[in-house]
């Protein structure tokens, strides 16, 4: 579904805590701010998206809360606080919501949050049969390619000395053998979360490990670029969302992540874009280069890994009596699937 | 009584075309979709009952005791450790429990050919290892397997 909630918040969402977070907003920003409208965009695995309306005398502000709750899914790797701080840093040739300031007291909105301008456009829920009609237009024409140029430019983004630096040091190890930190962080997810034994995710574990490529480029990786977290305007990409997972490291694994299976689910079109071969010769074109289809295929399963990791730690959270939220068990019934896709690209890579 | 694979379904159908409809909260809707759709996971375990398992052991027991003989040489401890795992799978009275045990087995071999074996020993394990246990995740997920 295509949802433009994200411009038009018309009503008060009784979910959300409206008294308390009116309460904060006054805090912040005068005596007079008052509520005028706040629904609920989105409730991520880990996170929800609520459009607010604040009227502070006599002028509108049109915000967006991103709040995280306690227990979901990978709670412990989407730090609200270093997020709201990786989109302050973000560089300004980058569009990204301009964040406004964090909140970690728990108590004001069920969870910490950052508050953000809100960005006009079109977020897309990607695997929704009118989602995937709009990115199929989208993605043969002029915003396919932009979608694919912004990608570069992300890769392109000189960190080094610049506010996103800190990226680099916040693991052992070095980030210019980003396949090494990557699979010693999953082992440890694997580790963590493992509610049964796990053949498939061991094997992929060792045949990561077994073929770690040469690292090409180190750069500010996004983490989770993909169709469903750029806002689309009338012909541009207004912004780019969720930087939560950007760290330093190797740009293939955008690449590979943008093109892998879990992006493209019953459709030949990569993020149900445009085919694999254009996705290729547009980031050759835009970015000077492209990654080894020995990195490609390191990094589809390194980030097939940790999207099922992220589904092991909703049900993991969930046994354990962390969250009671039933959309973490929904998702616990799909591990199967998810073993099946890591299978799947492993004997294809074997 | 009426059977609970019936009962069931009848839940979520009602579930999906009387209440889903019906619900204006974007929060409500969401913890309904998420409920149906553990119904129909749930609804689908319901009707295969143990017989997933079973198959499961069945097939992976007899291999399991390959793996053992194929690991003895190079990886003892690790050939020691999924003939734990299959004594548990010959002692357990719940067929849950002998899958899981079975899978226990299949890890420990994944974790030692990958430490302990060269090609093509290691890929001939590795193989069919693979190819059981994507039998059984065929059957978790509804199918034959």
């Amino acid at each position: 579904m295509a949802s433009d909630t994200r411009t038009e918040p018309a009503r008060l969402d009784r979910e959300i805590p409206i008294e308390s977070l009116a309460g904060h907003f006054r805090e912040r920003l005068g005596a007079g701010a008052e509520i005028v409208a706040a629904t609920i965009a989105s409730e991520g695995m880990s996170d929800d998206t609520w459009m607010v309306d604040v009227e502070v005398d006599g002028t509108r502000h049109e915000l967006v809360v991103r709040r995280y709750r306690t227990g979901g899914a990978l709670r412990e790797e989407t730090d609200p606080e270093r997020h709201f701080r990786i989109l302050a840093a973000v560089p300004p040739e980058i569009a990204v919501p301009e964040v406004l300031w964090y909140e970690a007291d728990g108590e004001v909105a069920g969870g910490p949050f950052f508050v953000m301008r809100r960005v006009p456009g079109r977020v897309v829920v990607p695997w929704s049969p009118e989602g995937r009609r709009y990115l199929a237009e989208a993605g043969a024409g002029p915003l396919g390619e932009e979608f694919i140029e912004i990608l570069a430019r992300i890769h392109a983004i000189e960190w080094r000395g610049g506010q996103l630096a800190f990226l680099a040091d916040e693991e052992a190890g070095s980030p210019d053998d980003d396949g090494t930190r990557r699979v010693a962080a999953m082992r440890d997810v694997v580790e963590r979360y493992q509610v049964e034994p796990e053949p498939v995710l061991v094997d992929a574990l060792n045949w990561l490990e077994h073929n770690k490529p040469a690292q090409q480029r180190t750069t500010v990786i996004h983490g989770d670029y993909r169709s469903g977290n750029v806002i689309f305007g009338e012909d541009r990409i207004n912004a780019v969302l969720d930087w939560e997972f950007a760290r330093i490291g190797d740009p293939a694994s955008d690449l590979a992540w943008l093109l892998g299976r879990t992006n493209r689910m019953g459709s030949d079109l990569a993020c149900y874009m445009m085919e694999r071969e254009r996705v290729l010769e547009l980031y050759e074109r835009h970015a000077g280069w492209v990654p080894s289809e020995e990195s490609l295929r390191f990094w589809e399963i390194q980030k097939l890994l940790f999207n099922t990791g992220l589904w092991m730690s909703g049900e993991a959270n969930y046994l354990r009596g962390e969250t009671d939220d039933l959309t973490l068990v929904r998702w616990s019934y799909t591990l199967p699937n998810m073993r099946r896709m890591v299978l799947d690209a492993l004997e294809e890579a074997s | 009584m009426i059977p609970p694979e019936r009962a069931l379904r009848d839940v979520r159908a009602s579930l999906r075309e009387q209440v889903l409809p019906a619900v204006g909260s974007t929060h409500g809707r969401t913890i309904l979709a998420a409920a149906l759709g553990i119904l129909d996971a749930v609804a689908g375990q319901v009707e295969r009952g143990s017989a997933p398992a079973v198959a499961t052991v069945a097939e992976l027991l007899p291999a399991a005791r390959g793996w053992e003989r194929a690991l003895a040489e190079a990886a003892p401890r690790s050939a020691a450790l999924v003939a734990v795992e299959c004594g548990k799978a010959e002692a357990a009275a719940d067929p849950g429990a002998a899958r899981e045990a079975m899978l226990a087995a299949a890890e420990r071999t994944v974790e030692a050919a990958w430490a302990e074996l060269e090609p093509p020993r290691r890929d001939e394990l590795l193989g069919e290892v693979r190819r059981l246990v994507r039998a059984d995740i065929e059957r978790q997920r509804g199918g034959e397997g």
